[in-house]
């Protein structure tokens, strides 16, 4: 198992060859939504004994979807989402009845059996739901449903979405939840969900009472993910409380996954700047930071993922910088200042103007509410796999690099990027590398 | 005075101003993942803009992406009142100005500025567009 273990969210089935991209052996674990597991079992069965079966994997039951207001959860029908009303069939009575209709509220949770409901069904759901239909696969089928073989790898305690102001409500559910589950997992790690708001970081109290809930359950480890926190974006202030945070939850060698995190995350999975996280994850398509309730819809843009910047962003802005930075003047420059990855390569093929096929895309005609006609640009299908390609194999390089360097290394990597990049950017355009290299200059 | 209508028809009346001195203007062009307002061949160079009925920070936020591929760029106002704020950060970003009169006609107020930072193959795809418009 590496240090700085690289993990990487199930998406969609389309995306499932690129869990050996850019090399077999290259992720060291899965993460798997509810959901999704509930939506697709016999395909996500296959998936993880065919392609994955060295890989660990844990579910995220998501449990936390069911204390947001309805209309969160709904499809455009107004109906409970079909692979969610799967999911709170699995996580209780409580959940079961209200998911759909009201939200979930700690007063749900306020008898002893409500709690050992809710706990027995989230980690029979993890143990048992996927298990059934992985043993059902030709090679798993002489293996017992509990084999540790075809069982996820880490349990998820219930969970809620923790904000400043209803932490206090939803932690003593969970410490009694999670020292249930704890009575109950023995034979695998047990982690805690911390699906938590960003203010949470700027609330001591809160963090040091999460601490404390953490402590008290006797947790293998945590699960992260911080409400939308892109970490280009967030403040100096904001980066040193995730750094701190993770490392106070780590002590004692504990598991620590953020399953949306980008490279400030990877750098501290590093364990070079004092103990912290263990593994980072993000989805094939991106999703370095996600908002905790889903926001769908937009129009899809090609976006390349500029390696020294460390930032996904859209092409036209990257075919812009590059144009102005000259980087574009020719093949060897564009390898030698922006990427020689084998996607890159393959796509320039020693003609920069090739560098507009990461951007192809196709007209379509998009009729706006007030009835007026707007022809919109879609990313082609291949530009889409071109940028994805692109996206993973920096990423793979991205954690190579952290693993084989020392923190000043590290450090001096980014200060060389500021360095080159500032020309070209100004100050307002590297200031995320700023903030991070200031963070992670004063780590213990 | 700002003149009463709306965005469309801003670019209209350009487009009818600019038909009645044989240029023809493509609107609506799709390039580089958005959606120029106007387009138009003018002394073999190509001039695009993005039209606005107020916000003209938002129309010169928009002109950013026709830098890769327009050899002249504007944002085309409806106001003849054009701010000293407005006219200096277009002299700054390289972009022209041209307002639509109460009379309904076209006057330039910011002549634009030959564009250096253009990618030629960016540009040859927007022309390979026009072609196919």
């Amino acid at each position: 198992m590496n240090i700085t273990q690289h993990w990487m969210m199930f998406g969609t089935f389309g995306e499932q060859r690129f869990f050996s991209f850019p090399n077999a052996g290259c992720y060291d674990g899965i993460v798997l939504n509810g959901s999704m597991v509930c939506y697709a079992p016999l395909g996500l069965a296959a998936f993880l004994t065919e392609k994955t079966s060295h890989f660990n994997y844990l579910i995220d039951h998501q449990m936390h979807a069911f204390q947001h207001p309805v209309h969160c959860v709904q499809d455009s029908k107004k109906e409970l989402k079909k692979s969610l009303k799967r999911l709170s069939q699995r996580l209780g009575k409580v959940i079961s009845e209200k998911a759909g209709i009201t939200p979930v509220l700690p007063s749900d949770f306020s008898t002893d059996e409500a709690i050992q409901d809710l706990t027995d069904s989230c980690i029979s759901f993890q143990n048992k739901y996927l298990s059934e239909h992985i043993r059902a696969n030709e090679s798993f089928r002489y293996l017992a449903i509990d084999d540790p073989d075809i069982l996820p790898n880490y349990i998820i305690a219930p969970y809620f979405y923790l904000t400043a102001s209803s932490y206090s409500y939803w932690l003593p559910i969970m410490e009694k939840c999670g020292k249930a589950s704890r009575s109950a997992v023995s034979d695998r790690k047990l982690l805690c969900g911390l699906v938590i708001s960003q203010d949470i970081l700027e609330d001591s109290e809160a963090v040091d009472k999460i601490l404390e809930y953490y402590k008290n359950c006797m947790f293998d480890g945590a699960m992260i993910w911080i409400d939308d926190f892109a970490e280009d974006d967030v403040s100096v202030f904001q980066l040193q409380s995730y750094r701190d945070f993770v490392g106070r939850l780590s002590e004692s060698d504990k598991f620590v996954i953020n399953i949306h995190g980008g490279y400030y995350s990877i750098m501290l999975a590093s364990g070079k700047f004092g103990k912290s996280l263990t593994a980072v994850c993000h989805a094939p398509e991106f999703g370095e930071y996600r908002p905790v309730v889903p926001v769908g819809g937009g129009i899809p843009i090609s976006r390349y993922y500029v390696p020294t910047l460390h930032q996904r962003i859209k092409y036209r802005d990257a075919a812009a910088m590059f144009n102005s930075a000259g980087w574009l003047a020719d093949a060897d420059t564009f390898y030698r200042e922006v990427c020689n990855c084998s996607e890159c390569k393959c796509t320039i093929q020693g003609d920069t103007s090739n560098f507009t096929l990461f951007g192809e895309s196709t007209p379509k005609e998009v009729i706006r509410r007030n009835g007026a006609l707007v022809r919109l640009e879609y990313p082609t299908s291949d530009a889409k796999q071109r940028c994805l390609r692109h996206y993973l194999n920096r990423k793979s390089c991205e954690f190579d690099f952290v693993r084989a360097s020392s923190g000043e290394l590290i450090l001096r990597d980014l200060n060389a990027n500021v360095s080159t990049l500032e020309k070209i950017l100004g100050i307002d355009g590297i200031s995320h590398i700023l903030k991070w290299t200031k963070t992670l200059s004063n780590a213990k | 005075m700002t003149v009463k209508c709306s965005e469309k028809v801003l670019v209209e009346n350009f487009v009818s101003f600019m038909a009645k001195r044989g240029c023809k203007v493509y609107t609506e062009v799709p390039c580089l993942g958005q959606s120029f307002d106007g387009v138009f061949y003018f002394n073999d160079e190509i001039i695009s803009f993005e039209a606005k009925l107020s916000s003209w920070r938002r129309a010169i936020q928009q002109c950013k992406a026709h830098k890769l591929c327009s050899d002249r760029i504007f944002v085309l106002l409806s106001s003849e009142k054009i701010s000293n704020t407005c006219l200096l950060e277009c002299r700054m970003s390289g972009i022209g100005i041209v307002s639509l009169s109460e009379a309904e006609s076209v006057k330039i107020i910011l002549w634009p500025p030959k564009n250096r930072n253009i990618w030629i193959p960016e540009q040859k795809q927007l022309k390979n567009r026009l072609r196919n418009l």
